[in-house]
């Protein structure tokens, strides 16, 4: 298995991710790319444009779901797609990093699914053979 | 994801499983299903689902689940449960989900199958156009002033058809609640979700929300039809979706508070996603203002999709209103959270009813029925899958004795959407439903592969189940020719 990188579980009502990294900011990296192929073909998304983004929550599991909602938000309200996040620093209550992407440009990219929400079903960050690891499931 | 815990299940009459309380669980768990549907039931992880459900403080009889359940985050969808105020029962706002007010509406024509016979690609093309679906639809109508917002947060449906002109009173009264939940309070409402809701107001997002375009194909009940305004052949709309961003929003900011209000009133579950406060608490209390809020935009939101349905029919078929004929049968909600009595072991309580996939089905005489619909039942919404087939139910005397007056909200998936997407690869799906003679307008390929026909269970079995237990009654079906998906 390589050190980092996702993969999409089956889940009858909604979307679920496994994703792994060999560090924390790795993990919520990784996240970004998994969230991203419930929502738009990210392949055809050009790191054009950086947007520096900070969440904060009490606990790992709550910084994650900030994390993945706020780079959600970048799409609904600001039609804005994520190709990857980059520089991620957890430190406390604080997770903080740049997303870098593009705006919606409708000749180029092609968009899948609205996403309602990031739960917090099952969800519990776990290291494991000295990876990271966690599981999301999406609702769509 | 924690490992699958096993949980024992055995049948109790021909329509209902039981879980038995073990270490944890306050009250049994109790699923209605045929031997069919179980089988596909066993298979995921909403069983266990119901047994978590039945730790919640307060939760009253037992942990319900109906017969389209299937695996879902925090509660089961499918599932409803009961909570008492009055003994420390709590609210949970994963049992109502992020998508507050989740519902359908049925709107029935003058317009028959013959009269729309070669015009649905293009009715369905023009309805397209008008109503925004997918990911980030918005400005279907314009954007709402956040004073406009209050309003409509506060009033629901009445702000848009009295302050809007969109609909009728007859729409008004038609709706469960009149469109309207009691005690919503904006100042509860983030901005953040305010800012959201501002401009999808007549959209209907994505996944498995849909309008439809159906035609009355069986009448099982033809009294209760004949009362709905529907015999063979009558053309209908259904509508689906729910309260968009601005819900979302809602739940995701109650999330947090009720994740510290386990910790302050010491509550143990078994999910995080089943966080909770009691009702009488603080945070109960704001929660319960918040997502009234979110269920009165809800109803706003199926009520301009109806606006703009209505304004579509009557331009592509040039007629007016009064040879179109769309009223609305019933809107009912599926994702909701509402104070409401039942007799309990023979007492009257005031409990909390969460519904997570689940309709409200109080019976025939029943006062908090609209008058004029008073001496057949309220009519239930259930939808199928966008291939085969819809159904209209009323509400049967057994809802209140067995399920809190709850019955079934759709067909419940079978399939994971990850296994219906590689069921899909390679396949002209807009193909081979154009012939089961089905129009497809969608806004994504990827929606349409994971929405198929296969990944549901046939919703004539769930509503069977339904029927069989006494909860509700089939009245008409309805067989569809047109859809859209987000």
């Amino acid at each position: 298995m390589t050190t980092s990188g996702y993969r999409e579980i089956d889940h009858t009502a909604d979307v679920g991710f496994e994703i792994w990294a060999d560090s924390i900011p790795g993990l919520f990296a990784e996240a970004v790319l998994a969230l991203s192929e419930v929502c738009y073909e990210r392949t055809a998304v050009l790191w054009a444009e950086e947007r520096s983004m900070e969440v904060r929550g009490t606990d790992p599991e709550e910084q994650l779901v900030r994390w993945l909602q706020e780079t959600y938000l970048q799409l609904e309200s600001g039609l804005w797609l994520t190709a990857a996040a980059t520089n991620v620093v957890v430190k406390g209550e604080m997770v903080k990093g740049i997303l870098h992407g593009e705006p919606i440009d409708p000749a180029r990219h092609t968009l899948h699914s609205e996403i309602k929400a990031i739960t917090y079903h099952g969800l519990k960050i776990v290291r494991e053979h000295g990876l990271w690891r966690t599981t999301v499931v999406v609702d769509v | 994801m924690s490992r699958r815990r096993s949980v024992r299940l055995h049948q109790i009459d021909e329509y209902c499983w039981e879980i038995p309380p073990s270490s944890g669980m306050r009250v049994p768990g109790r699923i209605f299903a045929s031997e069919r549907l179980i089988r596909d039931i066993k298979t995921d992880k909403s069983v266990e689902q119901v047994a978590n459900v039945a730790y919640l403080p307060g939760i009253v009889g037992a942990s319900l689940a109906m017969p389209d359940i299937h695996w879902g985050y925090g509660f089961p969808i499918g599932g409803v449960a009961a909570t008492d105020p009055a003994k420390g029962g709590v609210i949970s706002p994963g049992g109502v989900g992020y998508d507050i007010n989740c519902g359908v509406r049925v709107l029935r024509t003058e317009l028959r199958k013959e009269d729309i016979e070669g015009h649905v690609p293009r009715l369905m093309d023009a309805l397209f156009d008008t109503v925004p679906a997918g990911i980030g639809s918005s400005n279907a109508i314009k954007p709402l002033s956040v004073v406009e917002m209050q309003k409509l947060l506060s009033a629901g449906a009445e702000y848009v058809v009295r302050d809007r002109g969109m609909g009728s009173e007859e729409d008004l009264k038609h709706t469960e609640e009149n469109g309207c939940l009691a005690d919503a309070d904006p100042g509860h409402v983030s901005e953040r979700a305010i800012e959201r809701g501002r401009r999808q107001l007549g959209t209907l997002g994505s996944g498995n929300h849909f309008l439809e375009v159906g035609i009355a194909d069986r009448i099982f009940d033809s009294r209760s039809a004949a009362t709905l305004g529907v015999d063979k052949g009558t053309v209908c709309i259904l509508i689906h979706c729910g309260s968009r961003g601005l819900g979302y929003q809602v739940c995701d900011d109650y999330l947090s508070v009720m994740n510290r209000a386990v910790i302050k009133y010491g509550i143990e579950l078994p999910d995080r996603q089943l966080c909770c406060a009691p009702i009488e608490s603080k945070e109960g209390a704001a929660y319960l203002r918040a997502m009234a809020c979110a269920a009165n935009y809800a109803w706003a939101n199926r009520q301009v999709i109806t606006h703009l349905a209505r304004k579509c029919f009557m331009e592509t078929f040039s007629i007016g209103p009064k040879d179109l004929g769309m009223r609305l049968i019933y809107d009912v909600c599926h994702n909701v959270a509402k104070f409401e009595e039942h007799t309990v072991d023979g007492q009257l309580r005031t409990l909390c009813v969460h519904r997570k996939g689940a309709t409200r089905a109080f019976p025939a005489g029943d006062l908090r029925i609209a008058t004029d619909l008073r001496a057949i039942g309220q009519p239930v919404l259930v939808p199928g899958d966008m291939g085969r087939a819809s159904y209209v139910l009323i509400g049967a005397p057994g809802a209140l004795k067995h399920t809190f007056g709850s019955t079934c909200h759709g067909a419940g998936r079978v399939m994971s959407r990850a296994q219906a997407k590689r069921e899909s690869r390679g396949r002209d799906l807009f193909g081979e439903m154009a012939q089961r003679g089905v129009t497809v307008r969608a806004a994504g390929r990827r929606t349409v592969a994971e929405e198929m026909p296969y990944a549901y269970k046939n919703v004539a079995d769930v509503v069977d189940v339904m029927a069989g237990a006494g909860v509700s009654d089939k009245v008409f079906r309805l067989k569809p020719v047109g859809v859209i998906k987000g």
